[in-house]
């Protein structure tokens, strides 16, 4: 897998690829917006990571102008503005999801993850598993161990969607956003309880446990070795 | 309270215009028709006095030809050809005795000193008088005139039907005044609707932008120079706190960045030592700590910038027409485990659908910031109460809780940025919540009101526009 950076921060460009190489992928970094098209243009990624304020050639312009030329890379922009409007504007303009700084490495890295695997999909699946718990889309059903499990409509949106991102870290604004549809955090710890809720249905009674907390990132789902 | 309506109506500008238009207009007319009336009444008593002195003029050539009672006998014939309730005419020598009379009994109280017969001194020829009798209400003009050189002839007139033309006269006065008036204040009112209409154009205008479309201008109409001056300026002032709220957003982004840049290095740093496990313990924590941080300082700037830019109206909100009850109950939903979890119930009063005109992620924010401060003061066995009302003119949707209250004298700074209550320096939060949520309600014609009691609980309402059409 090979992910784009263009970034003309050195410090963050810095992390960012540490973090990917740690995390298994393979990255080319470019620090202004020429070189960064140049390099989306001609090379093939998995994903383009793309900073919005950009000497050169402003983030916004390389990815209107990456979509005029056909190349569907997923792409994610980085940006210091944070209001819905520069979000919608920077959806417009192609790029596949947004994220404002400062950011967790661990939520960019979800959220390129979630990219590559919707990318990479060939059907939608009806069934999502993990271990021994099984997601049933169709007939909104969840099994662990071949026991069925109660489940709220707002706990099995939850579930759903940490097992489509199975092994991937989700984190508590990224649940908020994507599940729930809110765009911020309230103070009231409402992740947190859910997510307690969740275990208490599907992990309590049973083994291994599942759903795990990443301290300073958020939540991952998966069956630790 | 009809007191207060009238002062309310006095303080109008139109009203003011009208009522010194219609005053000044009044004071005009009225002294016009004064001065009309006042020459009109002098000219009639001129013109009755001409007449007197022809007549006296008439006898005294009479008594030069034909002696005494030539003057008696003609005395009598026009006495009697004008009738003796008109006039009367008397012949007295000049000591005063009455040497002849035409009938006088509608005449009473005619003794010499009355009639001004003793003010005719020897050096006077004529001598006019007017006085009022019982039964010449209206007045008698007298004229006591010599006609020979031990003759006095006296004539009387009533004044009665000069009476009658002034009677007429009085009448069309007032009514013309009445008209006068009503015309006035008409016309008054008219004129100065007129010339303010301009002013209530530059109002509405501010009224508009006050709600937060900064990009609105008075339209510059021909409506009288210093009407389009006052547009004009208004719109000068418009173009430069435009000019200054734009620099503003800039700035704060240009702040935002410039702060969020180092942030995003150092919370990155942290969180990569955090996932490499290369580290001991300690320094596990400290990274843990620092990341925890920097989440928190990020936070509280997000929320100071978006603060300030919903009060300056810098937010772009996306408002529409949505039924608010469905978002709110989605809310509850969404906090009721946490009710759940600390043992305190959450009940709704919802109508069936409330429509407003909001800008959805912004009108969840608020709520979800009130939300926050009820949870975080409600304790086990408690209650959170969500109620809407839609009556006019306000949608009020209020939210309830049963914890400790806010005392009276933190009561009124609860919605100032960074004001917390001495108990809840130990609770999280920053102080940003309620601020930023009275932000909101403003910028959308609406406002927080709140209202507690210690130890009972605090409630705090929210209100905004009332939509007609549902």
């Amino acid at each position: 897998m090979r992910i784009l950076l263009v970034e003309d921060d050195r410090q963050i460009a810095e992390f960012i690829l540490k973090g990917l190489k740690e995390a298994g992928y393979a990255a080319d970094h470019s620090d202004n917006g020429e070189d960064g098209l140049h390099l989306a243009s001609t090379e093939a990624y998995d994903a383009a990571i793309i900073d919005i304020m950009l000497p050169k050639l402003d983030g916004l312009a390389l990815i209107e102008e990456l979509r005029r030329q056909n190349i569907d890379t997923p792409l994610i922009a980085l940006s210091a503005k944070r209001t819905v409007a520069d979000r919608i504007k920077g959806l417009q303009t192609g790029c596949d999801d947004y994220l404002t700084k400062p950011f967790s490495f661990s939520e960019l890295l979800a959220r390129i993850q979630a990219l590559m695997r919707r990318a990479s999909r060939i059907s939608e699946p009806t069934r999502l598993k993990v271990a021994d718990l099984s997601l049933d889309l169709v007939s909104r059903e969840v099994l662990r161990g071949g026991e069925k499990i109660e489940i709220q409509p707002l706990e099995f949106a939850l579930l759903e969607y940490l097992m489509r991102n199975a092994g991937g870290v989700v984190s508590k604004t990224m649940i908020m956003e994507h599940v729930w549809n809110y765009n911020f955090v309230p103070q009231t710890n409402v992740v947190e309880v859910r997510i307690s809720k969740l275990r208490d249905k599907v992990d309590k009674n049973f083994e291994p446990k599942l759903i795990h907390t990443v301290r300073g990132a958020g939540y991952v789902i998966k069956e630790m070795a | 309270m009809l007191l207060k309506r009238w002062r309310n109506i006095w303080n109008t500008l139109a009203f003011r215009l009208t009522f010194l238009y219609a005053v000044i207009f009044c004071i005009s007319t009225f002294v016009a028709l004064f001065v009309v009336y006042y020459l009109s009444a002098s000219i009639i008593i001129a013109s009755t006095d001409r007449e007197l002195l022809s007549e006296h003029h008439e006898f005294a050539s009479l008594y030069k030809q034909n002696g005494l009672a030539a003057i008696k006998t003609a005395a009598m014939i026009e006495a009697s050809s004008q009738g003796p309730e008109r006039t009367f005419y008397r012949i007295f020598s000049r000591s005063g005795a009455e040497l002849a009379t035409s009938d006088t009994s509608a005449w009473s109280d005619l003794n010499p000193a009355r009639t001004g017969f003793s003010l005719l001194s020897p050096k006077d020829d004529v001598k006019f008088h007017s006085f009022k009798s019982a039964e010449h209400q209206y007045g008698i003009r007298i004229i006591n005139a010599r006609i020979g050189p031990d003759i006095v002839l006296q004539i009387g007139l009533s004044l009665e039907r000069n009476a009658h033309f002034i009677e007429a006269f009085r009448k069309i006065f007032s009514v013309s005044m009445i008209a006068v008036l009503v015309f006035a204040a008409v016309v008054g009112w008219f004129l100065s609707k007129k010339a303010l209409i301009g002013v209530e154009e530059v109002t509405r205008t501010a009224i508009q932008i006050s709600e937060g479309s900064l990009d609105l201008r008075v339209p510059i109409k021909n409506r009288g120079n210093e009407i389009e001056n006052l547009a004009e300026t208004f719109n000068q002032m418009l173009d430069r706190i435009q000019t200054l709220i734009s620099k503003m957003a800039e700035m704060t982004d240009n702040i935002a960045h410039d702060l969020k840049s180092p942030l995003t290095r150092m919370r990155g740093i942290a969180e990569l030592t955090l996932k490499s496990r290369k580290f001991d313990d300690d320094s596990q924590a400290l990274a843990s700590k620092v990341v925890e941080d920097c989440d928190r300082l990020l936070q509280m700037i997000n929320t100071m910038l978006d603060i300030s830019e919903t009060e300056a109206g810098a937010a772009n909100f996306d408002k529409k027409k949505v039924d608010i009850v469905p978002v709110l109950r989605a809310m509850v939903e969404l906090f009721q485990p946490v009710a759940e979890d600390n043992a305190f119930t959450i009940l709704t009063e919802l109508p069936n659908e409330c429509y407003a005109t909001v800008d959805v992620p912004s009108f969840q924010r608020m709520v979800a910031n009130l939300l926050d401060n009820a949870f975080k003061y409600t304790s086990s066995g408690g209650t959170v109460t969500v109620v809407v009302r839609n009556i006019e003119p306000f949608i009020q949707i209020s939210i309830q809780d049963t914890g400790v209250g806010i005392s009276a004298q933190d009561l009124p700074q609860i919605f100032q940025r960074l004001f917390r209550c001495d108990g809840s320096r130990s609770q999280p939060g920053f102080g940003l919540g309620l601020s930023l949520a009275l932000a909101i309600a403003k910028s959308h014609g609406g406002n927080i009101l709140a209202k507690s009691t210690p130890a009972k609980g605090s409630i705090f309402v929210i209100t905004l526009p009332f939509l007609n059409e549902s």
